[in-house]
């Protein structure tokens, strides 16, 4: 029979990958971006990015000579858009853990075609994410107080506040994420080692290759590795975005103090975190033509993700009310109303159209297979997150007394740190597709039909 | 042909020293470039110690301020030879250990860097030796024609030495005139006083009167003893006090006195005469032979019938007070009703002042545009815009200009002599109740400065020394004895005990007053009103009192029109409109500012803001004094508002008015007191039982622990009046800066202490409500466990410390205060200021207060620099006893308060009275249901309606 049907024959669910690839046309093809000459497109996409980001750099060294004040930062909004912009990086940050981790464990092999680049993502949103709390303090200059530094002061950071913990699941959520994907990477890296041409290339991608010949032996001590790394990493999915709440969930403000924010904040994260997936993934699988490797499946699935993040996300905002009214509390009450139908209803709104009505599109399979349909959803995914974040923060323009409530409105200065962050996250993005393989070919040839080692032990039906 | 016109031209000691000093720069520039030659100086160190000087321990002197004819006692600290700190002093009588917002503020003044520093000629700067010269040449010229075309223009300063000169001056002139103009005076109060038979005297009310009846005056804010007043008001709203007292308001616009008042009634300002006029009708059915105005029962309502049932019910302790906006008229029959109801007698005295005779601004003004006065000598003020038409007949004379800014009276002056601060010479002040106070400087003046007494003894040909003058002066006063060592214990006290004071018994008849005013018109009516922060606009190059917000519209930096909402309404406008006011041909855009409470068809137009020229502060805002009648009336009607294009953005401090329900300000009137003494514990949102964990055990109190010093603030809602003058204070001991405009418009003001106002409804009486809001120094407070590096935390004594040193400024801690009492540095704003400023903000730091970065978190402190002295005082000098005294620590902020207000103390010691204040059943805490157990609580406030008034 023919081995190359659209159904996978160990597990006859719809293959994975188109089965016309084979491995060789794998490797091809995700090699095929790194061997190309530069194409303009690249450059198009790579300048407006690296600008982006010049422009982020001038607006902190312009922060840092002048101070916070140039935000539109107040008494008593005393967090604005740096805030909601790690938040929301952080969130973003989310997929490619889960992706690669738990979905890992999960053995849901469909992440194999998307994992690398959704980790590189997650890479990239962290790094975007770190940025926003160490621009944001007072004193810069000062910031490697929070790090735990004998010093002869014996003064210790404050193990007791939620921005240490932060310190601590960020940084750590950022490494581990940066080794998984750098193990992942060897077996690819050792593949561009031995296909550049070029002198540089060769050494470059052999000194990170480490050596991978590809033995028996290095396969099995990388299989082992990875899965300890999953393992260690999957924890990191929960804990990061609790602990990111706890910056607001452990503070006694109105809109704040709700014990609901830990999960609600991680649904949340993968919510938007598989939003950004899929923005980037849907333009990339064209323009770099993987269609065949990152299939309708794939996508189908991500879309699935999203419908259900979206959803938790959504009851998690009627459930705030309902414990608002049922706390009994005037304060927390009066907190929610206002965020429907206060001054900034309007955010308030715009973000549950985008998280929880628009996404409700996703139960039709048709709407899911609709590519530009589904991109248009990611985008307003993105949008909505990002204002679920700036509701929050803004809850702090009312709280106990009404002798100090205020509005909060940002500068010039918080539109320009936001879009230079874009500018960050697309540059190391650019950086990533030219120059490292996109797609974990070592893992997706482990998915294709010739892979399996029977197949005719599943032709007929046989168990293994 | 030589003049006496040009004789100010000529100095007569020119020539030596002139000569040599323009020889001495010409050969100096010569040299420059070769090298400079450093200026010869004595230096004394301080190897022997000069008497009393410790370093870094501040020294008080005490002295005393006025405006107008206010005195306010006070003991100023100086660090190091700098002032630096205003404080009260409690002995003084008419200020009864408080201080106005203004009085703090001028610690700020004397450093201004825009006050004028050298005597100008014509322009052109001239040294203090040839003003000297010209002034004395001027004397003598004027001596040769007896005074003959000499005027003398001062303000209302009741200074006995400025008075004895005056004296003088007519004596050894006769031919001189002297005028007297102040805007911040009593005119009309004087006018009004002399028609009713007592002229030249002066009424201080020693105790409170049961029922006070207010017509359109602000004793509280911005006229007469606001100290005093505070004080007497404040004595009669505790439960436990002999006397307790009723505050009725009748006013145009929510004055600070109207925003404490029991029962307010709003009118326009025409309307105000009549609504005293029927209380004095009212008045008559109860017995009293008071005359009956025509249109007075026309405007009798329940309002007046209940406050005349209520006076005459309180015969004998009930007062009338009618205030300087209002003609001389009223104060007439306001007179008689107090004589009626013998409210003279048993509240206060009457004293009669020194004072010598004085005409007024128009005629000065007259006499100038007929070219009788040659010389015109200003002593004080800006006449070239306070009084109408004097600039323009300035053309006539020669004006002399002793002022403290280039102002427009210094730009037209023939001689401007810069004028000396309060804290740089010598003076003497005689308070209402004839008081005497010694103006003791703290500094030798900063500028090429002289004061009003050296000025006028310089006319007189006298000696120069202010010091000598005002000695002359009270040495007559010491019949026995040795007068230096009077002379040095009131120097310490403040105030001269054997002054003689002549009291007077006001002799007032019932008599018809002629041309009272009728009732009102039906327009739109203008009221001019002096603002409550930089007055008539002489402290309006203050940053820090353009930036204290207005107690009752919470504005800063900028006045407005004020309008009643329904006003506002009917002409189209909303908050921060551009309108444009025109009045008697004059017409103004200003920005519209909608203030519950106004009476509607009034445009309250505060002065003092919006002058160019003067200093970088003093333009903020809209000069409204174009539209005022040249006749400098109060009021005016005929006005007419149109709507602009455009708006203008105006700094509120405080942009949510309502309560919300929520138990911020706890209040209920006397008689539900009586009836429920614990009736704060109903507003609890959660039973104290509840609060309390039941996932731990509630650790034991400090205070129950038996720790010797646990700090806690107690604030009787009661007694504060809102002035505002504790927030200047702080900003003056605590090194705070000032944001500006912008800034406070983001919300990013600095002040540690804030006064919140709430509005209230109560059954169409519209109510205000203050409360002082500072760090409360929680028991658990929720900032210190948020701080990431622990810059935030408990001392053992209870306060909230702040480490600025270890913040990085991560503003965790203020989102996470329920108070929202910490503030930020978003700028470096301590060197904003320092650049706007120059030396003179680092000359009024205190030294024990630390200047605060750019990045870093600060906030109230209790005075900790304050609390830390007097524990090592204790130490050193307490023999073994370390417990410091119950008072012996006084905050800036209780220091500023005279109505005792603000307790701060040692809750630990069961005998303080802050501990005592804690166990009044008034006593509460804001927010105690999130479980922060505040510090500072408060105690609810008292209001004593009217039974027949208050059913509404």
């Amino acid at each position: 029979m023919d081995m190359r049907s659209n159904v996978d024959l160990v597990d006859r669910r719809p293959a994975l990958v188109d089965p016309h690839e084979d491995f060789q046309a794998i490797t091809k093809r995700v090699a095929a971006p790194i061997e190309w000459k530069t194409p303009i497109g690249w450059w198009l996409f790579f300048i407006p990015s690296v600008l982006l980001a010049a422009s982020y750099g001038g607006s902190v060294a312009y922060l840092v000579w002048e101070g916070t004040g140039i935000w539109g930062i107040n008494n008593p909004v005393f967090w604005g858009w740096a805030i909601v912009n790690f938040v929301f990086w952080v969130g973003i940050g989310h997929a490619g853990t889960l992706i690669s981790a738990v979905l890992f464990l999960f053995r849901q092999k469909w992440r194999t075609s998307i994992n690398r680049f959704s980790e590189a993502m997650t890479l990239f949103a962290v790094a975007c994410a770190l940025s926003f709390p160490t621009i944001h303090v007072g004193r810069i200059w000062l910031l490697y107080w929070v790090a735990p530094v004998p010093n002869s002061m014996l003064a210790w950071p404050n193990f007791r506040s939620p921005l240490l913990w932060d310190v601590f699941a960020v940084s750590i959520y950022g490494s581990v994420s940066l080794l998984f994907w750098y193990v992942g990477l060897i077996p690819d890296l050792a593949t561009m080692r031995d296909r550049v041409t070029s002198k540089l290339g060769k050494f470059a991608y052999g000194i990170f290759a480490l050596g991978w010949r590809g033995s028996t032996r290095h396969w099995r001590h990388y299989e082992v590795a990875y899965m300890l790394l999953a393992g260690l990493a999957t924890p990191l999915v929960l804990s990061v975005h609790s602990v990111v709440s706890f910056d607001f969930a452990v503070s006694q403000l109105p809109g704040w103090h709700t014990t609901i924010f830990p999960p609600y904040f991680v649904a949340g994260a993968i919510f938007s975190g598989f939003g950004m997936v899929l923005t980037l993934m849907l333009i990339a699988r064209v323009i770099f033509k993987m269609e065949n490797i990152v299939t309708m499946h794939h996508i189908d699935n991500m879309a699935k993700v999203v419908l259900l993040t979206g959803s938790i996300v959504g009851y998690a905002y009627a459930m705030e009310f309902f414990v608002a009214w049922y706390s009994g509390s005037q304060y927390e009450l009066f907190a929610f109303i206002n965020r429907a139908t206060g001054p900034y209803a309007g955010a308030y709104w715009t973000m549950v159209t985008c998280n929880v009505v628009i996404p409700q599109i996703l139960w039709f399979q048709k709407m899911r297979h609709n590519i530009v349909l589904l991109f248009i959803i990611s985008i307003f995914v993105n949008i909505g997150m990002w204002f679920e974040r700036y509701v929050i923060v803004i809850t702090l323009t009312r709280d106990f007394l009404p002798s100090s409530w205020g509005y909060y409105s940002p500068t010039f200065w918080d539109v320009s740190c936001f879009l230079g962050s874009f500018g960050l996250f697309f540059t190391l993005f650019c950086l990533f597709v030219r120059f490292l393989p996109m797609i974990a070919m070592a893992e997706v040839k482990t998915v294709v039909p010739e892979a399996d080692p029977h197949p005719e032990e599943a032709a007929t039906g046989g168990a293994h | 042909m030589t003049t006496e016109n040009e004789t100010l031209n000529k100095p007569d000691i020119p020539s030596r020293r002139t000569f040599l000093s323009a020889m001495g720069a010409t050969v100096a520039s010569l040299n420059t470039a070769a090298c400079i030659r450093k200026p010869y100086e004595k230096i004394l160190p301080f190897g022997q110690r000069p008497e009393d000087r410790v370093p870094g321990r501040p020294e008080y002197y005490a002295t005393a301020a006025s405006v107008g004819a206010s005195v306010v006692g006070l003991r100023v600290r100086s660090n190091d030879g700098r002032p630096t700190f205003i404080g009260s002093n409690k002995q003084h009588p008419t200020s009864k250990g408080g201080t106005p917002a203004w009085a703090q503020a001028t610690v700020l003044e004397l450093y201004d860097p825009d006050r004028s520093r050298t005597a100008l000629m014509d322009g052109a700067s001239v040294d203090p030796a040839g003003a000297a010269g010209a002034i004395r040449a001027m004397g003598k010229a004027i001596r040769d024609a007896a005074g003959r075309g000499l005027a003398i223009l001062t303000d209302e300063t009741p200074s006995p030495t400025l008075f004895r000169l005056m004296k003088t001056l007519k004596e050894q002139f006769p031919e001189a005139q002297q005028f007297r103009h102040d805007e911040m005076g009593e005119a009309n109060g004087q006018a009004g006083a002399a028609m009713a038979g007592i002229p030249n005297a002066s009424f201080s009310l020693n105790e409170t009167p049961a029922v006070i009846a207010i017509f359109d005056a602000d004793p509280m804010g911005t006229e007469g003893d606001t100290c005093a007043f505070d004080h007497a008001f404040a004595s009669g709203r505790d439960p436990d006090a002999p006397r307790k007292n009723r505050l009725y308001v009748v006013e145009p616009y929510v004055s600070l006195t109207g925003s404490n008042a029991d029962h307010r009634k709003a009118v326009k300002p025409s309307e105000v005469p009549a609504v005293l006029a029927a209380l004095a009708s009212e008045l008559n059915s109860h017995g009293y032979e008071l005359p009956k105005l025509a249109g007075a029962d026309a405007a009798s309502d329940k309002f007046v019938k209940a406050l005349a049932k209520d006076m005459a019910k309180n015969q004998g302790v009930s007062m009338v007070m009618v205030g300087e906006r209002q003609p001389p008229q009223v104060h007439a029959l306001a007179h008689m009703v107090n004589a009626a109801l013998g409210a003279y007698t048993k509240l206060g005295a009457w004293t009669q002042s020194d004072a010598p005779e004085f005409q007024t601004a128009d005629e000065l003004v007259a006499g100038m545009k007929a070219g009788t006065f040659k010389y015109v000598v200003s002593l004080s003020g800006n006449p070239a815009h306070s009084i109408p038409g004097f600039a323009d007949a300035a053309e006539k004379a020669q004006v002399l200009h002793l002022g403290s800014y280039l102002d427009e009276t210094a730009r037209i002056a023939k001689l401007h002599v810069p004028k000396s601060h309060y804290l740089e010479a010598w003076g003497d002040l005689v308070g209402r109740d004839g008081s005497v106070a010694i103006q003791q400087p703290l500094i030798a003046p900063l500028h090429e400065s002289k004061s009003a007494i050296e000025v006028l003894a310089t006319i007189l040909g006298s000696k120069e020394s202010g010091y000598e003058q005002v000695r002359d002066t009270h040495r007559s006063h010491v019949a026995s004895g040795d007068f230096e060592k009077s002379w040095q214990v009131w120097l310490h006290d403040g105030v001269v005990q054997s002054h003689p004071v002549q009291r007077v018994e006001p002799a007032i008849q019932a008599a018809q007053i002629e041309g009272y005013p009728k009732a009102g018109s039906s327009d739109l009516e203008a009221a001019f009103i002096r603002d409550l922060t930089v007055l008539d606009g002489r402290f309006a190059n203050s940053p820090w009192l353009q930036e204290l917000p207005d107690p009752v519209t919470k504005l800063s930096w900028d006045n407005a029109l004020l309008l009643s909402p329904d006003t506002a309404e009917k002409l189209g406008l909303k908050n921060e409109d551009m309108a444009t006011v025109t009045l008697n041909g004059a017409s103004l855009d200003l920005p519209v500012w909608i203030q519950p409470g106004t009476a509607d068809d009034v445009a309250v137009l505060p002065l003092g803001y919006g002058r160019e020229g003067v200093g970088q502060y003093a333009s903020s805002g809209f000069d409204v004094s174009g539209l005022r009648p040249v006749d400098g009336t109060w009021s005016a009607s005929g006005v007419q508002i149109k709507k602009t294009p455009g708006s203008y953005r105006l700094a509120c401090q405080q942009l949510e008015s309502d309560q919300y329900g929520r138990p911020i300000v706890r209040e209920a009137s006397q008689t539900d007191f009586t009836a429920d003494e614990n009736f704060v514990a109903k507003f609890e949102v959660m039973k104290p039982e509840h609060i309390d964990s039941l996932l731990w055990e509630e650790p034991v109190l400090p205070w129950a622990k038996g720790e010797q010093h646990q700090w806690a603030v107690s604030i009787d809602l009661n007694k504060c009046s809102g002035c505002s003058a504790c927030v200047v204070a702080c900003q003056a001991e605590n090194n705070i800066p000032w944001v500006g405009k912008s800034e406070v418009l983001k919300g990013r003001e600095m002040h540690w202490m804030k006064i919140d106002r709430y509005f209230k409804d109560n059954n169409g009486q519209f109510e205000v409500k203050y409360q002082p809001m500072g760090c409360a120094q929680c028991e658990t407070a929720p900032c210190e466990n948020v701080c990431p590096v622990g810059a935030s935390a408990h001392s053992p004594e209870g306060l909230n410390d702040m480490a600025y040193n270890r913040c990085i400024g991560t503003r965790y801690c203020a989102n996470n205060c329920p108070y929202k009492v910490r503030r930020f540095n978003f700028f470096h704003y301590t060197v904003r200021n320092d650049g706007e400023y120059g030396m003179g903000i680092t000359m009024q730091r205190n030294p024990d207060v630390t200047v605060r970065y750019r990045g870093v978190m600060e906030k109230c402190t209790y005075c900790v620099q304050r609390i830390q002295r007097a524990k090592i005082y204790q130490k050193v000098n307490g023999g073994g006893d370390t417990k410091v005294k119950d008072g012996a620590i006084v905050t800036a902020c209780e220091e500023a308060c005279g109505t005792g207000a603000m307790v701060f103390g040692n809750m630990a010691d069961p005998e303080s009275r802050v501990a005592k204040m804690k166990n009044n059943p008034r006593n509460y805490a804001v927010l105690a249901e999130i479980n922060i157990r505040p510090r500072t609580t408060y105690l609810a406030k008292l209001t004593n309606p009217n039974p027949e008034l208050a059913e509404g």
